[in-house]
Order: C-alpha cells, then sequence, then structure tokens
C-alpha cells in the first residue's frame, strides 16, 4: 500500500456536511501551521542576532585590533599603564604599578574627628588637622593620600568606616632611584614625563605598548657614579660629569651627572641637581679640545709629527695672554706640545690651521651646534659672536667656546673610531624611533678624519697616558689613551685660576678602541696627597683608571699585554725631549 | 490519533536536538564563567608578576648588592694585574687531583682550601629588613629618602 502525499488534497470527493466539516479542519491546520512557521522564523532570527551579530562579529572586529589575542578585552588608552623603560639587558629603570589611592566621600562619615584620628594612626604622615580639615568638608570625593601602600589599604580597610574608598591609581617606580635620575628622567603625579627620556619619548610611553629600552648598562652607570663621586668627595668639588660611550656606535652605556636626585621625590627648588651637566650644562672643556685642534691640523696640513712650534714665551694678544701651565719655554713638537697638554703651542698650531678651516673642522665634529640626544635636557653651544682671530688661538686649546660635554665625548670618539662621525644616542631598539633605523644606517657614512689621522690621534693619545700628563690612568693590559684637561672657569674679566674644570677624557683599548670614559669633576681643590695640585691628571684620570679596571670584569674584556715595541706611543717618543737626561725618550729605530 | 512511526521519529529527533542544543548552551556559558574567572585571576597574577620583578630589580640594585657583598663576603673586585694573561701559564701539578671527587666544571688541584676566616663572620642581620610594600611608603613620603 502506498502513502498518499502529504500536503496533497484527498482525491476522493466528499459533499455535503462532511466536506465543509473536512475544510474547517483544514483551514485551521494551515492556520496553525502559519503559525507555527512565524514562531521558527523568530526564534530563527534571534539565533542569528544572538550568535553572529552579538556574538561573533564583536570577537571577529577584536581579533583583528589584536592579532591573536582572541581571549583579552582590548585594554582602553586611557587605562593602560605607561611603558616600563629598561636598560640594555633589561633591567628596569622605571614601571608604572597599580597601587591604592584613599579617597573619601564625606557625605558618609559621621564622626570625621574620630576616623581622622583612625587614619593618622594608620597614616602617620599625615596630619591630623589637613584630614580633619578635608573630612569636615561636605563632598562626594576628596583626595585623602594618593599612592598608598597594600599594607595601609588593608588597615584603613580593617578600620571599616563608611566613605573611605579606594581607587586604583598608577605609581611610577624607579627601582634604580637616583642611579639614573638625569637620563631617565621623572614623572609628575598624574604620570606626565617631565625630564630626560620620560619627558622627550612621553607620547610613546603613555601608549604603553613596550618596554623602551635605552643603552645603558645599569652596573657600568654604578661603577661610574661610585667612583665619580669618590673623586668629588675627595677633592671637595661642586659636582661632576661622567659618560661611558661605545665609540662605533655612539651608545651612551653610563652617563652620570652629580649631584643628582631621586626622582619619587623631586623638588622644583632643588635646581642643582636637576641640572644635567652632561647634556644641558655647557663648559669651556680646556686641553681635551686639543684633541680636536691636533686632528684638525694633521688632518688639514698634513704636517709630520717631528715639526715644531715656539713655546718659549707666552702670547699677547691685547689684554689677552695664554700662558703654558707647566711652562716648558722652548719650541716644542707636536707630541711634546700635546703631552704637555702646551697652550702657547697649541694656539700656534691654531693659527696654522687658520680661522676659517679650525671652525669648519668644529662644525664636522658638531661642536658648533646643539647636541643632537633624545634627552630634553639639550644646551646650546656658546660660540664667540663674532669669531676674531685671538677666538681661533683660545678655540684651539678649549677656551672661549663652550660645548656640553657629551657632545665633546662625541666628538672624540668620532675622531678616534677610524674618522667616522658618531652621534650620541641613549636608545637601544629602533620601534620607539621610527627613524632610528634610518638613522642607524646613516651613523657611520660622514668620515670626519681619514683613517690615517685617527691612527696618529691614538698614537698621541696611547702617548699622553704612557708618558704624559695622564699616567695614573695607564691601567695595564687595557692599552689605555686618553687627554687631560684642566680649563680655568671664567669670571667676568678673564679667567679663575683658582676655580677650574679638571677633566680626562680615556679610550681604551688603543690599538681597536671600543669605549671612551669621559670623567669631569667642577671646581675640585687640591689636597695633601696630590701636592695641592687639582689638575685633570691628578683628579679626574686616576677616577677614569679605576672606571676602567672596575669595567673590564663587567664587560667581560681579557687583558692583552702590549710589548712596548708594539706600543703605539712608542714612534712618537723619539720626538719628546727626556726631562732628566736631556735627550729624546727613545731613538728612532733606523733598520 | 493513531501517530505514525515518522512523526515519533521527528518528535525523538526534536527533543533530542532541543536537548543537547540546551547542553550545549549550558556548557558554553559555564565555560565561559570559568574562561572569565581564569583571565581574572591571570590578569591579578600579571600585576602581581609585574611587582615582583620591579622588587627583584630594586633588591639586585648595584649599589645594594656592594653593600651586602662588603657586609657578608670577604672577596674584592679582580685587578687586571691578578689576570692570567696565557692558560699555558697556569700551574698544572700543584696538588694531586682527588680521584674521589669528580666535580665537573671546578678544578681542584688548582685550589688550596681556603683557609678559616680569622674573624667569625658577622651573623648574617639586614640592618634594614624592609619590605617592598614599605618601599612604596617610603616613596611616596614627602621627606622619604633614597633607603
Amino acid at each position: 500500500m502506498s502513502l498518499p502525499p502529504l500536503f496533497s488534497r484527498p482525491s476522493t470527493r466528499l459533499i455535503g456536511a462532511r466536506k465543509s466539516s473536512l475544510d474547517v479542519a483544514r483551514g485551521r491546520l494551515v492556520f496553525m501551521g502559519f503559525c507555527f512557521a512565524a514562531i521558527y522564523v523568530l526564534v530563527a532570527a534571534r539565533v542569528m542576532d544572538l550568535t553572529l551579530i552579538q556574538g561573533e562579529l564583536p570577537r571577529l572586529t577584536k581579533a583583528v585590533f589584536q592579532e591573536g589575542g582572541m581571549n583579552e578585552a582590548p585594554v582602553p588608552v586611557a587605562n593602560r599603564l605607561r611603558g616600563d623603560i629598561t636598560d640594555r639587558n633589561g633591567v628596569l629603570l622605571a614601571r608604572s604599578l597599580k597601587t591604592p589611592s584613599l579617597f573619601a566621600n564625606t557625605t558618609l562619615i559621621t564622626d570625621p574627628e574620630q576616623v581622622a584620628r583612625d587614619l593618622v594612626k594608620v597614616l602617620p604622615d599625615l596630619k591630623y588637622g589637613d584630614v580633619l580639615q578635608k573630612l569636615q568638608r561636605k563632598t562626594q570625593f576628596v583626595w585623602i593620600k594618593r599612592n598608598i601602600s597594600p599594607n595601609s589599604q588593608y588597615a584603613i580597610l580593617n578600620l571599616g568606616y563608611p566613605g573611605l574608598n579606594f581607587q586604583d591609581e598608577s605609581h611610577r617606580i624607579y627601582p634604580q632611584a637616583d642611579l639614573t635620575s638625569h637620563i631617565v628622567g621623572y614623572t609628575d603625579v598624574d604620570g606626565k614625563g617631565l625630564g630626560g627620556v620620560e619627558r622627550s619619548f612621553d607620547e610613546y610611553l603613555k601608549k604603553g605598548d613596550g618596554a623602551l629600552t635605552l643603552s645603558m648598562d645599569i652596573r657600568l652607570q654604578h661603577v661610574l657614579r661610585r667612583e665619580l663621586q669618590k673623586s668629588i668627595t675627595e677633592f671637595s668639588g661642586l659636582g661632576g660629569g661622567g659618560v661611558i660611550m661605545d665609540v662605533n656606535t655612539g651608545e651612551v652605556l653610563a652617563a652620570v651627572s652629580l649631584p643628582d636626585f631621586n626622582p619619587h621625590n623631586v623638588r622644583d627648588k632643588d635646581k642643582e641637581s636637576l641640572f644635567s651637566r652632561l647634556t644641558l650644562g655647557v663648559y669651556e672643556m680646556g686641553s681635551t679640545f686639543k684633541i680636536f685642534s691636533t686632528a684638525a691640523l694633521l688632518e688639514l696640513k698634513n704636517v709630520s709629527m717631528g715639526k715644531t712650534f715656539d713655546a718659549t714665551e707666552p702670547i699677547k694678544i691685547g689684554r689677552f695672554s695664554i700662558r703654558d701651565f707647566h711652562a716648558e719655554n722652548r719650541p716644542l713638537t707636536i707630541p711634546e706640545i700635546f703631552m704637555v697638554s702646551s697652550n702657547i703651542g697649541a694656539a700656534k698650531m691654531g693659527d696654522m690651521i687658520g680661522t676659517r678651516a679650525l671652525r669648519d673642522f668644529y662644525k664636522d665634529l658638531g661642536l658648533m651646534d646643539p647636541l643632537q640626544m633624545e634627552v630634553s635636557e639639550i644646551g646650546r653651544p656658546i660660540i664667540p659672536n663674532p669669531w676674531r682671530e685671538v677666538n681661533t688661538l683660545t678655540a684651539s686649546f678649549g677656551h672661549g667656546i663652550a660645548v656640553t660635554p657629551m657632545q665633546t665625548v662625541a666628538a672624540v670618539a668620532s675622531i678616534i673610531n677610524g674618522g667616522l662621525l658618531v652621534h650620541p644616542t641613549v636608545i637601544m631598539d629602533g620601534e620607539a624611533v621610527p627613524d632610528k633605523k634610518a638613522a642607524k644606517a646613516n651613523r657611520n657614512a660622514v668620515r670626519v678624519v681619514s683613517d690615517e689621522t685617527s691612527h696618529r690621534m691614538r698614537q698621541l693619545l696611547r702617548l699622553v697616558v704612557s708618558d704624559g700628563t695622564a699616567k695614573s690612568a695607564n691601567i695595564p693590559g687595557f692599552d689605555v689613551g686618553g687627554k687631560t684637561g684642566s680649563a680655568e672657569k671664567p669670571m667676568a674679566r678673564g679667567y679663575d685660576r683658582k676655580r677650574i674644570l679638571s677633566s680626562f677624557i680615556g679610550v681604551f683599548p688603543m690599538h681597536a678602541p671600543r669605549y671612551a670614559v669621559l670623567i669631569m669633576v667642577d671646581e675640585p681643590r687640591g689636597t695633601k696627597a696630590t701636592h695641592g695640585y687639582a689638575t685633570g691628571g691628578w683628579v679626574a684620570a686616576p677616577a677614569a683608571g679605576r672606571v676602567i679596571t672596575a669595567m673590564a670584569p663587567i664587560l667581560g674584556l681579557v687583558p692583552e699585554d702590549i710589548d712596548p715595541k708594539n706600543d703605539l706611543a712608542t714612534p712618537l717618543k723619539p720626538y719628546v725631549r727626556d726631562k732628566k737626561t736631556g735627550g729624546q725618550l727613545a731613538t728612532f729605530n733606523v733598520e | 490519533m493513531k501517530l505514525r512511526l515518522s512523526t515519533m521519529c521527528v518528535l525523538v529527533v526534536a527533543a533530542g536536538c532541543g536537548f543537547s542544543l540546551f547542553q550545549t548552551s549550558q556548557n558554553v556559558q559555564q565555560a565561559e564563567h570559568e574562561l572569565r574567572n581564569v583571565q581574572a585571576s591571570l590578569d591579578k597574577e600579571r600585576d602581581v608578576i609585574r611587582v615582583l620583578e620591579t622588587e627583584w630589580d630594586y633588591l639586585n640594585r648595584p649599589t645594594r648588592l656592594e653593600d651586602l657583598v662588603k657586609q657578608h663576603l670577604d672577596m674584592q673586585s679582580t685587578a687586571p694585574k691578578a689576570l692570567v694573561r696565557d692558560s699555558g701559564d697556569v700551574p698544572q701539578h700543584t696538588l694531586p687531583v682527588p680521584v674521589h671527587k669528580p666535580a665537573a666544571g671546578v678544578q681542584p688541584a688548582l685550589m688550596k682550601p681556603a683557609a678559616p676566616a680569622t674573624a667569625a663572620p658577622a651573623p648574617a642581620t639586614d640592618k634594614s629588613p624592609r619590605k617592598f610594600n614599605d618601599l612604596i611608603d617610603t616613596l611616596t613620603q614627602p621627606e622619604g629618602g633614597q633607603p
């Protein structure tokens, strides 16, 4: 038996009452069918709505916004914590943490005196009067104390007063405190960057996208700060600065300016410690500038090392007179001028280079323009205007022109590393700075001196440390070279012989330079141990020596003993007169 | 009224579908609830890790480590002079090598037994037993200095 098709009309024809009742029944069935169909359509629509429109679409769009992060709700920018700042090894220099802040809804507080008394017990640094005054004001919201510790929060919750509430706020923590204060900078209570990298990268850090990695190494920073502080204390200096720089990339591995400050607790009135001597302060650097004038002479005039300049008598120009600190009163060769740091000799070298050429050379080294670095405190060099002939003479030994210490180190690095210009930088990664990659690519494209001049300058710097004014920085096995500087500070008229800026720029290892170390002490006073001297050779060079000694094991540098025959300074020794015997330090090796 | 077999089947399937739909929906709700909990605890853990990382770097400040070394250890940094430049210079047979102690990576032949310290080292009492929570306290105090 075959079943009739489900919805076809029955083939039997009916008439009369039976027909009409069947018609009614069918009509009802069809009506019911439509009703059910309508309900199913409704249900289907609702299912579509719930699963696709409300469920899946937002997830898909979310997935587009944060690739793969399906599970995490996107955090709105305003609620994100400020980005971390780390050193090159990932050690935290700054991080924002969520901390509770206490506020009061005073309309709910019935007994302000009692609450104030109990609050002061828990938070002893609050004053009873202040708290009471705040609690007696009728308001829905008043801060009692921001960023309190979890312990205090627990204690306050334990008090159990209604009307005392907490709100999570972010609080900037600097685990290294004042160790990196000038470079990292600081923020205000609302997390706005007010100094250093915190200010110059405020926009980037605010987004909270990731950590900002600095090129600094906290271990070297500590060593540098310790030794600099030791020198300043020993010689009762006003302050000082120190830099360790990679001479090939310009990366600043450590930068200390003393006195410094605690970034958690910055007081505006403390101007002296907020002042960054390295990047904001400009100084007449003194004899360290002889590195630049000598390099200019060797580069532009192609003279032999044996060329002599007469340093018998001080130079007098108008009311100025140029004297030597350790007067030799005789003609000096270039290595001698460099080694005994003769101002007269350097001035005569400057005269030979010429005003125009010397200015251009300084400009190429970046000494005439403001420092280009990623911190917000940048000082503008003080250039003599108009530049007279006497300025050429004084600029040759680092007077009459004031630049930032950071620029000086970068310029020395550029000359020493083979002659390619380096720009000082404190930032490691390229993400934070979009044009950084391009900058890195071009970094070593500008040549300031030839390879040969660079080599001769390395010989001269080595000579200063092996036989000249900076013997105390001669760390065996590390082939240190460098130049001391002892600049008299300018007064209203002329220079003050008693107030000096003692500095030393050391580079090592000299045969293949990697690191430059600057130590600078402001107004040191001589001690008994130094026979009353406070020059760069007595104050800064020993500190640099200590820094290099401590740096080496940290960086895993293995000391290498160099045969005196192969020492960079050896070829220059025949040009230098031996004070004891009156002959040369060495004779030419004619073989 | 007589139920046909096909109608029965449809009803059973419909009931089965309805039940499984209900169950799936319950499972999803349950799973989402768990997910929310897990995510909340993850967020909490992340916050804790952030704090602990900060504390770790705070406790590992070079300044503090140096003070601790001075206080508890009789060690100094290596002077460049003390480093042997050539491994060939290292004497090889100063003491007979004890066979029973195969310590990898250590060369006992080169090591003299440590002389007993002349003065007993001071008991390891931290002069300033401060917790990280106190740090935040200290840092937020207006006159609080760096420890």
